[in-house]
């Protein structure tokens, strides 16, 4: 058994790191730190999209500063530490300097003297495992588009070599023409440019969808029709609805809060029901157990969707938990669904993407190309790793230049070299609950069908580079995953 | 409202029916339309009200608390994008309003299909109308539901134009947030407008909507903006989707009929006349000149008539491009051949250059020692004459498919040159005919190379030929050339070893040019054959298309001739519409000045 793409490409840069010119050194030991972070995932969208509310609950705590101050308009990242740090930083890489803060209920920051204009991002330590694999980079939302602001967006992330983000979540509102355009114009300038994982998320889905327990049904359906439009599409790999102040405080839920909640679903129905309809009933509502102000309150951190689902579930269930109510809650808000779309298309990728980065920084290391063993090295394992060569195929497929190849299977191919997952299933998108025979079949015709591809006369060499690794990818899954038992 | 007022409306609604006869005399379907639409409008009570703001704001779902039932599409997945109507009639009912090819059509259509077309499935509707036995609207309310009017989009314009036939505007936006930039954009412009009501709708389901309302409040006293807010919760009026009180004021949409009523009434009125008056006077105006116009083109008929035999000619010689006999079909026959014959020569001078090259070659060495290195040097002068003459190919064949995709425009332009577009003509059909040939002539252009391009794909089939002579033909050397060698052992023993071997290699080499020589042709053979039949194909293809559209040409020329020929009998008819059109332009004139005077 040979050792994987990716260790060797770590170990050859390790070597390489203990031969190398004082010159070349920094940068490559940048480039083997870099190996060990966590995948950076950048999220981006208009102002007020409820960017911050949806990275509260992706770190599972209240960490983001929802105040409009000048903190938001720096980019800020997210990272795991061994306690609550917050730093100035004015490069990427450097350690940056730290700033006094206050953690209340949420995390003020003093950015003192410091001229926002000369700080590149803020680094924000919490002591979370929600961190453990994945950086968030909260971007500065932007109020409409202008070709300002997507260059902005796109200056952070392509600066460093390669490209320092891995994944992107993008904020999306109910088909406005406005994101669509902002999507478009980033896509165009990061496109080919790495194959970064994108992914849309249908943000504030229960309030935009009326806040009715079937909002987030809507939600779904809406996100279903966004996933197979053509233009998103080609732009997100994904589309997935998130009620993002639900998520949020279920991950915070508190006891006092929990006890209120019961406190009202247990009161007579028919004045629940009729309280639940609007925020001003609710807080009007004649129930003495509770006052007007914890009800105000519960509606500032639920939502009036969070609320009547909470009520729901402890109407049906009156000794239900605070930890069942809240994963109850976590549940409906649509959150888990994200991260698992963001483990399918960032996550499991992210070490491919990491040694891709290294090897072709690499290829142009004096270090490296002084030494022929370690040259012949680099070579085997380019010509060795599949994964790698899928990862070139999809970029070539995202820049959509790969002629004889229309849009339709220009997607498949994107699914088959796993842009949108690498499990098998993702590749194949196989129906829910197809067995393995079926499986098979399907990989077998997609295997058949590229391969016709990649042996025809009149194919591009592009296009038969691009149909052999889908042939490549078929084989592989044919030979392991769904090997004959 | 004011005797005054009264006695113009009234006379008004006389002089819009009178202007409808007329215009639909004229042939003005659409103009008529507008004059009858002119007249309602002034003679009935009804207060139109535009519905507009950005997407998923609640449009919809205030429109169908206001009207009380579910008439606007509640469907999430699908954005109105057709404004729609909802006007009072005792008998439900749907009507469909569509752009057809010179005028506009209106039809009854299921509840199901004004759905659809709400949600953008007609591409030709223009309008979905709605008539509602609904208590709020028989009071004198008409809606009109507007498709989102983003940023920068065309339903922004859209909106404002449709605001310009409103008596009040409602901007939709909700309590999630304060209004945004395009929003305040959007208000402003609605604003000059037309009387503006700003709705903050959701009011039920955002906890601080209160402070959104005073946000809002101010940002309308800062911009100075003549414009009322006021604050809904759509979803739990009656006729919403939630529970609600008994009284239904909680929901604030009474509060909003109650203002809508009374605030567009008296100011508007003065106004509303001054704009009817101006709007039969333009309608009619536009009338007038189209006759006028006519009148000059009737007299024309001898160019109509060469128009026709233009067009006819001109299906002709798109038909002829479609013939094996075309010029482009002819130079893509010859020059193929011509080519073939080229580079067969081309190759053949090349080689047998080598053959004298490696016989003189010959003559020195001994190929039984020196062989090694004269097998490469065959191989590759071999090889670098199957490459010159590929890259030669290629050279050529782009430099036909170019030559045959001119000779194919040229013959192309000569068809459209039947169409000039040098005189200007009076009606909808003649402006059809000139578009569409100026359109097919701009997508030539565009196109021409694009189409070049992929006929040169027919090139891709050239691409691979350096790896089909580099493998079936360059492996045979070896086998050729050994078995030469082979038998010199034998005959060795008689003659001289090594001239032995020189004459056998000397052979094998001749053998072995004559190979390649043969798979050479007989590549490029297949290659011109491909290269010939996609461009055939792909050509025809275009004509087809070309005789189509000549075809379509043709009968747009024949009736627009027939008009002619039908107007002219009607001749007097158009000049006593344009005196008719001129008596009643200057009643209405007279009239309006009147009361303008009146109220000075």
């Amino acid at each position: 058994m040979t050792t994987s793409p990716v260790e060797g490409t770590r170990s050859l840069l390790r070597e390489t790191l203990a031969r190398a010119d004082p010159a070349e050194r920094d940068a490559l030991t940048a480039l083997d730190e870099l190996f060990d972070e966590p995948a950076r995932i950048a999220i981006a969208g208009m102002v007020k999209a409820g960017k911050s509310t949806l990275l509260n609950a992706l770190v599972g705590e209240r960490v983001a500063p929802t105040d409009a101050g000048e903190c938001t308009r720096i980019p800020t990242w997210y990272r795991r530490g061994r306690h609550y740090e917050v730093r100035a930083v004015d490069r990427v890489g450097s350690p940056g300097s730290p700033l006094s803060f206050a953690r209340g209920e949420e995390l003020v920051v003093d950015l003192a003297s410091r001229d926002p204009a000369s700080v590149d991002h803020l680094l924000v330590a919490c002591p979370t495992n929600r961190l453990s694999n994945q950086t968030l980079i909260d971007l500065p939302g932007h109020a409409s588009l202008s070709p300002d602001v997507a260059r902005r967006a796109q200056d952070f992330l392509m600066d460093d070599e390669g490209s320092p983000v891995d994944g992107v979540v993008y904020l999306l509102r109910h088909r406005h023409p406005a994101d669509l355009e902002f999507l478009e114009a980033f896509h165009s300038r990061v496109a080919g440019r790495g194959a970064v994982g994108a992914l849309g998320v249908l943000s504030r889905a229960d309030e935009v969808f009326g806040g009715d327990l079937s909002a987030m049904d809507d939600a779904r359906r809406v996100s279903g029709v966004l996933r197979g439009d053509r233009r998103i599409r080609g732009l997100c790999q994904d589309v997935v609805p998130v009620a993002g102040l639900v998520a949020e405080s279920a991950a915070t839920l508190r006891n006092d809060e929990v006890e209120a909640l019961r406190a009202i679903a247990g009161a007579d129905p028919g004045l629940v029901a009729f309280g639940v309809s609007s925020v001003d009933r609710f807080r009007d509502l004649d129930h003495a157990e509770t006052t007007p102000e914890t009800r105000m309150r519960l509606l500032e951190r639920f939502g009036l969707f969070g609320v009547r689902a909470a009520i729901d579930v402890l109407g049906r269930d009156p000794t239900r938990t605070g930890d069942a109510l809240s994963s109850d809650l976590l549940a409906v808000s649509g959150i888990g669904e994200l991260r698992a779309a963001l483990d399918r298309i960032v996550l499991q990728r992210v070490h491919e993407l990491r040694a891709r980065v290294v090897l072709r920084r690499l290829a142009s290391s004096p270090s490296l190309l002084g030494d022929r063993a370690a040259a012949g090295e680099l070579e085997r394992i380019q010509a060795n790793a599949h994964g790698l060569r899928e990862l070139e195929v999809a970029e070539l497929l995202r820049r959509g230049s790969v002629p004889g190849i229309g849009p339709d299977d220009n997607a498949e191919l994107q699914r088959l070299v796993g842009v949108y997952g690498v499990a098998v299933r993702d590749r194949l998108a196989a129906p829910p609950g197809a067995g393995r025979d079926e499986l098979r079949s399907l990989a077998g015709a997609q295997h058949g069908r590229w391969q016709r591809v990649a042996e025809s006369p009149l194919a591009a060499p592009v296009t038969v580079q691009v149909a052999s690794t889908a042939v490549r990818t078929c084989e592989a899954m044919l030979m392991s995953d769904l090997a004959p038992a | 409202m004011t005797s005054e007022q009264d006695r113009w409306a009234r006379a008004i609604g006389q002089w819009s029916r009178s202007a409808a006869e007329l215009l639909d005399r004229c042939r003005r379907a659409d103009l008529a339309q507008l004059g009858r639409s002119l007249g309602r409008r002034v003679e009935s009570d009804v207060v139109r009200v535009l519905v507009a703001g950005d997407f998923k704001q609640g449009k919809s779902t205030l429109v169908n608390a206001l009207v009380g039932d579910d008439v606007c599409s509640r469907d999430v997945t699908v954005p109105t994008s057709v404004p729609t109507v909802c006007a009072y009639a005792p008998e439900a009912a749907n009507r469909l309003i569509e752009r057809r090819e010179r005028s506009i059509r209106r039809r009854d259509v299921t509840q199901l299909e004004a759905r659809a077309a709400q949600g953008g499935t007609w591409p030709d509707a223009l309008t979905v109308e709605l008539e509602i036995p609904s208590r709020v609207l028989r009071a004198g309310l008409e809606l009109v539901d507007c498709p989102p009017a983003s940023n920068r989009s065309a339903a922004r314009a859209a909106t404002l134009e449709a605001a310009r036939s409103a008596d009040v505007a409602l901007l939709v936006s909700d309590a999630a947030q304060a209004l945004t930039e395009p929003e305040v954009g959007l208000l402003t412009e609605l604003c000059d407008t037309v009387t503006t009501l700003l709705v903050v709708t959701k009011c039920d389901l955002v906890p601080h909507w209160r402070a959104v309302v005073r946000e809002n409040q101010a940002a309308l006293e800062r911009l100075q903006l003549p414009c009322e807010l006021v604050s809904v919760a759509a979803r739990i009026h009656p006729a919403g989707p939630g529970p609600h009180d008994p009284s239904a004021a909680a929901s604030g949409v009474d509060d909003l009929v109650a203002r809508l009523r009374e605030g567009a009434h008296a100011a508007r009125r003065e106004a509303l006349l001054t704009e009817a008056t101006d709007g039969l006077v333009r309608a009619l105006g536009e009338g007038r000149s189209g006759q006028q116009r006519d009148l000059e083109a009737f007299g024309d008929r001898e160019r109509l008539r060469d128009r026709v035999q233009q067009a006819e000619a001109g299906l002709h010689r798109c038909e002829a491009l479609r013939s094996p006999a075309a010029t482009w079909q002819r130079l893509l026959d010859a020059r193929c051949d011509e080519i073939a014959m080229e580079l067969h020569d081309r190759a053949e001078d090349r080689l047998r250059e080598i053959v004298a090259l490696a016989t003189s070659t010959l003559e020195e060495i001994d190929p039984g020692k020196d062989w090694d290195t004269f097998e490469p040097w065959l191989r590759d002068v071999s090889g670098g004459v199957a490459n010159d003459v590929i890259s030669a190919a290629e050279r050529r064949v782009a430099l036909l498919a170019r030559e045959v995709t001119q000779a194919f425009a040229d013959t192309q332009a000569h068809a459209l040159t039947g169409f000039d577009r040098a005189t200007p003509q009076s009606d909808a059909p003649y402006v059809t005919l000139e578009s569409s040939v100026e359109g097919r002539v701009a997508r030539f252009v565009r196109e021409g190379f694009a189409t070049l391009g992929s006929t040169s794909g027919g090139l891709l089939a050239f691409a691979t030929l350096g790896g089909v002579i580099s493998a079936a033909v360059l492996a045979p050397l070896t086998v050729i050339i050994g078995a030469g060698l082979g038998g010199t052992a034998v005959i060795a023993e008689r003659r001289t070893e090594r001239v032995v071997r020189q004459q056998r290699a000397t052979e094998a080499v001749e053998r072995y040019v004559a190979t390649v020589q043969d798979d050479v042709d007989e590549t490029l053979a297949a290659g011109l054959a491909d290269f010939r039949t996609r461009a055939r194909d792909q050509l025809i293809a275009r004509a087809d298309d070309l005789v189509r559209a000549a075809r379509h040409d043709l009968t747009v020329a024949q009736t627009a001739l027939e008009d002619a020929e039908a107007a002219r009998e009607r001749l007097a008819e158009t000049e006593r519409n344009i005196a008719e059109i001129d008596d009643l332009l200057e009643r209405i004139r007279r009239p309006a000045d009147a009361a303008g005077g009146e109220s000075r």
